[in-house]
């Protein structure tokens, strides 16, 4: 037995030393939260989750000044955008004003001829100047005359004008100058930090210096600056789940240290206690990083917790010592049952382990690994740690649990009329029972998400809620096919199916479609010569459109744009959000806006001719479908998880009735626990499947012990004494999870907690006991 | 001759300089500023006028004619009713602004246009005597007495500056007689009010 013990003893250092050694040399910690995202299935949705999380869009930051009258809040965004414009942390900085529109506006006069989709041979005829002349003239004499006069010798066919009046309609409201919401509350900015979206500390740096910057306005204490964006959010999220996990596992281990040093008065035990678990957690984390490289924060931080039913384990035996006896004593009794209790974790975590959501599947390793190492440890190692008979016995409860359990039978009926009620509901909402909303599964509040959904909206960002994507090899391609699909989505928006759409050949018009609206500018001679005999009998200046002459000249001789020309004044970055390379492919993204009917569209977008050919996405459609899709696999997974621990627990027990009996209790805590979320307006969402899971593995710990436990023996006393600990440790940990503002931490608290409670309630009333056996007999 | 001319020129300027420098004590019972030429204003409740401007620009050989009426009533209705060289009819209330021409309406949310907006308000808030509005939007000095008052308004906002160099008010009592716009390019306009008798 020395031997054994000793080998044991060995062998477990050597695990943890090996798997330590892996996971801090090989394996990386990510905090990228897209391991919890569902992987993209498709190549398009691919493309899309990496444009949304490494492309220009997550690295624009939208800001609003918001708390006074409008012209004080002009001021501050004026100031604010000059000193990000100064700051090296942020690239680019736009508040609608002159200032920083004058790049883009200068690129549109010097480019007009290039750029304006108006731009044609027919344009520069006698006839259509004799008409733009006219109608100049006229326009001349109206209020606006004052603003239009000042281009009216450079641009008499008004192609800037045009080309302004396109950029208008996509443009945010504006006050005083600068962007504002549509109701004058806030006004709006938009930056582009230096740092990729995904960078949380140094997005977090960008949002201290933006609010320096802010403080340095001199703005008074009513006013306030609010951030959104991937970069922000990422940035929070980071701050949220470190704060959070933190402090909660700060305070669980606490509460639960406390409980243990109170009943085994002795700092031995208490020690030991924390061993399997953080066994668990070093060759869990090893194990994962082993299999998939990497090792997910969020993994770690659920891991963590779900493995937290390992701390039981040394409970049931520790609690169980009689005076004087060996830990190797104690285990002879309750090996055979703390066995089929780590047994049906580990067949619980099957469930997890086959998930094509890497985070479950992370989940599932670490959680299997982990509950099997900390079982192995709690049968070979603690007894070899603590071999002496010198422990005192631990306190015993002035009260006990099976006793209780039996006086409460006689209000069974009570737990069976719940059951039934619970039952009910679930099937009356079995409509309404899921919760598929990605959304929902955010760490962040639903407050930030409706404030990024509102600047948004005000700052006319696209919704990405419907796309098209055109495909070609090059960008060249891409940006001449995107042309003609945008041909076809304009004329769907004349006819009132969409509101509008972005493209990024609006800003960088190919060059096939440049080089066609150069060729059709006319020669200098001929130009003066329509100019002239349009002239004819208007009170024009015979030399008033001489500037005309001259633009257009350099622009039939000058070079086509070049998305090198767009640097610098904001278009650069919109081409490139809406232009992407990947796998060798490029990708025009045509964001849609205002869509009135989607299953119109896409049937719209299948016949599209080949040249102009798009794929139609529909991204919360397919959110949905993807979240539902991993709901109801997991569902499926831990339908086979609770078959095979069904099967084990027959083949443990060696008896099918009792084996129902051990699971019966559990499995009703868990359908008052859904009636129970159902009941609070949650819905149950992965992650709930997942608390239940956990719910199910340390339930038929409490069912499997309370049936073991015969009144009026020790057995009784320590099983007693070991459910209460087991419980009020988790009550405990689960607890302080719950209070967490991260949805996805306290829905996995919340869960828990209320489902252990009522495993151990049902256990007490309902579930196999030594009694009734007897009764039985 | 020109030095000559010169002195001459800045002999009359002195001299003037002090003319009006003693003016205040000979008119003392009656002090000019700004804030009394607003309250003045601010008595008219309504008023119809009819208008003719001159636009200058510059690539024209001539300056545009326009003439119509004007119409103002408090608190902020302020209407334009051009009828030559064509008929537009410009009406403001309040932070609206709609544009009717050949039977169609175009409508302007004034605090969307800062432009227009400041072109429309040196009139109207001129009108309406509500002097805190202009001094938002305009750098602003008075001249002469109640009986002949000018009113000069140079813009604040850098919009509004790249397209108005100055406007020039001139009125007197509380009736405004003459809005001439200054333009950086050299163009501009000069609009003359009659007042009709209420």
């Amino acid at each position: 037995m020395r031997v054994l013990g000793r080998t044991a003893l060995l062998a477990w250092l050597a695990i943890v030393a090996a798997s330590a050694w892996w996971t801090a040399r090989h394996t990386a910690f990510t905090s990228d939260l897209t391991a919890f995202l569902p992987a993209a299935s498709g190549r398009l949705e691919r493309l899309l989750v990496a444009q949304l999380s490494e492309g220009v869009a997550s690295r624009t930051m939208l800001i609003a000044i918001e708390g006074g009258a409008p012209l004080e809040l002009a001021r501050l965004s004026r100031e604010l955008a000059r000193a990000l414009a100064a700051d090296r942390r942020f690239d680019y900085v736009i508040n609608g004003s002159a200032e920083f529109t004058r790049g883009a506006r200068e690129l549109g006069l010097r480019y007009r001829y290039l750029l304006s989709p108006t731009s044609s041979a027919e344009r520069f005829s006698e006839q259509s100047l004799l008409r733009a002349l006219r109608e100049n003239l006229e326009r001349l004499a109206t209020l606006e005359g004052a603003a239009f006069k000042g281009m009216l010798a450079r641009d008499p066919t008004g192609e800037l004008r045009s080309l302004v009046e396109a950029a208008g309609r996509g443009s945010p409201a504006s006050r005083h100058g600068v962007w504002f919401s549509g109701d004058g509350r806030r006004a709006l900015l938009l930056a582009q930090t230096a740092a990729s979206g995904m960078d949380a500390v140094r997005q977090q740096e960008a949002a201290d210096a933006l609010a320096g910057s802010f403080r340095a306005t001199g703005a008074g204490p009513e006013y306030r600056v609010l951030v959104s964006g991937p970069g922000v959010f990422a940035a929070r999220t980071r701050a949220a789940i470190e704060h959070d996990i933190g402090w909660l596992t700060g305070l669980a281990g606490a509460l639960v240290l406390l409980i243990l040093v109170v009943v085994y008065r002795s700092p031995g035990p208490v020690a030991l206690s924390a061993l399997p678990v953080l066994t668990g957690l070093v060759v869990g984390v090893a194990a994962v990083g082993v299999l998939f490289g990497t090792v997910h924060g969020i993994t770690l931080a659920f891991g963590a917790t779900l493995i937290g039913e390992a701390v039981d384990y040394p409970s049931y035996v520790f609690t169980q010592r009689k005076a004087g006896e060996s830990v190797l004593e104690i285990l002879a009794r309750v090996w055979p049952t703390l066995r089929l209790a780590v047994l049906t974790t580990v067949f619980g975590s099957l469930a997890l382990l086959l998930s094509s959501l890497q985070g479950l599947s992370q989940l599932g390793v670490l959680s299997m690994v982990g509950v099997f190492a900390a079982g192995l440890v709690t049968r070979w190692v603690l007894p070899a740690l603590a071999p002496g008979r010198g422990a005192p016995p631990p306190r015993v409860l002035p009260f006990s649990l099976v006793r209780a359990g039996l006086a409460m039978r006689r209000a069974a009926w009570i737990a069976w009329v719940l059951l039934a009620a619970a039952l009910a509901f679930i099937v009356a909402r079995h409509d309404r029972i899921w919760d598929d909303d990605l959304a929902h599964l955010s760490p962040l509040p639903e407050s930030e998400r409706e404030l990024h959904r509102q600047l948004s909206a005000d700052l006319r960002a696209p919704d990405v809620g419907y796309l098209l994507i055109a495909t070609a090899a090059s960008r060249e391609a891409v940006l001449e096919k995107s042309e003609q699909t945008a041909l076809a989505v304009q004329s769907w928006a004349d006819e009132g199916m969409l509101e509008g759409f972005d493209l990024a050949a609006r800003f960088l018009p190919s060059a096939k479609t440049q080089a066609l609206r150069r060729a059709a500018l006319p020669e200098a001679r001929d130009l003066h010569r329509s100019l002239e005999r349009a002239l004819r009998g208007l009170p024009y200046r015979a030399d008033a459109f001489a500037p005309f002459e001259r633009d257009v000249e350099a622009a039939r001789r000058g070079p086509l744009l070049t998305i090198e020309d767009l640097r610098g004044t904001g278009l650069d970055l919109k081409v490139q959000s809406l232009l992407t390379a990947r796998d060798g492919e490029w990708h025009a993204l045509i964001p849609l806006r205002g869509v009135r009917d989607p299953a119109r569209l896409r049937s719209l977008a299948e016949r599209l001719p080949k040249g102009a050919r798009a794929s139609f996405l529909d991204l919360k459609a397919e959110s949905d479908r993807l979240i539902g899709g991993y709901r109801s696999q997991t569902l499926a997974l831990a339908g086979l998880g609770a078959l095979a621990i069904a099967l084990l627990l027959v083949v443990g027990l060696r008896d099918a009735r009792k084996a129902l009996q051990v699971m019966m209790p559990v499995y009703a805590a868990i359908a008052m626990t859904v009636a129970c979320l159902l009941l609070l307006g949650i819905g149950v969402s992965l992650f709930h499947l997942v608390s239940l899971l956990l719910v199910l593995g340390i339930g038929l710990n409490y069912s499997l012990f309370f049936s073991r436990a015969e009144p009026g023996t020790d057995s009784e006393r320590g099983t007693s004494l070991a459910l209460s600990v087991c419980f009020l440790t988790t009550f405990a940990a689960f607890g302080c999870l719950a209070t967490s503002r991260i949805p996805v931490l306290s829905a996995i608290g919340l869960t828990v907690t209320l489902g252990c409670a009522l495993s151990l309630l049902n256990s007490m009333m309902l579930g196999a006991t030594v009694a009734r056996e007897r009764e039985a007999r | 001759m020109i030095s000559g001319a010169g002195l001459r020129g800045s002999l009359l300027r002195a001299a003037s300089a002090l003319l009006l420098a003693s003016l205040p004590a000979a008119a003392q019972e009656e002090p000019w500023d700004f804030a009394r030429l607003m309250a003045q204003l601010a008595q008219v409740q309504a008023s119809r006028a009819r208008y003719s401007e001159v636009r200058r620009v510059a690539v024209l050989q001539k300056p545009l004619q326009l003439s119509g009426t004007l119409l103002y009533a408090r608190p902020a209705l302020i209407e334009k009713r051009q009828i030559l060289p064509f008929k537009e009819v410009i009406r403001v209330d309040g932070d609206r602004l709609t544009v009717e021409r050949e039977g169609k309406t175009r409508e302007i949310m004034l605090q969307n246009a800062p432009l227009i907006a400041g072109l429309v308000e040196s009139l109207r808030a001129t009108l309406a005597g509500d002097g805190s509005e202009l001094e938002r939007l305009y750098a602003i000095r008075v001249q002469g007495n109640r009986q002949r008052w000018t009113l000069a308004l140079t813009p604040r906002e850098a919009e509004i500056a790249g397209v108005v160099k100055s406007i020039l008010i001139a009125g007197s009592d509380s009736r405004v007689a003459r809005l001439e716009i200054l333009e950086p390019s050299g163009d501009g306009s000069v609009m003359t009010i009659h007042e009709e008798s209420p």
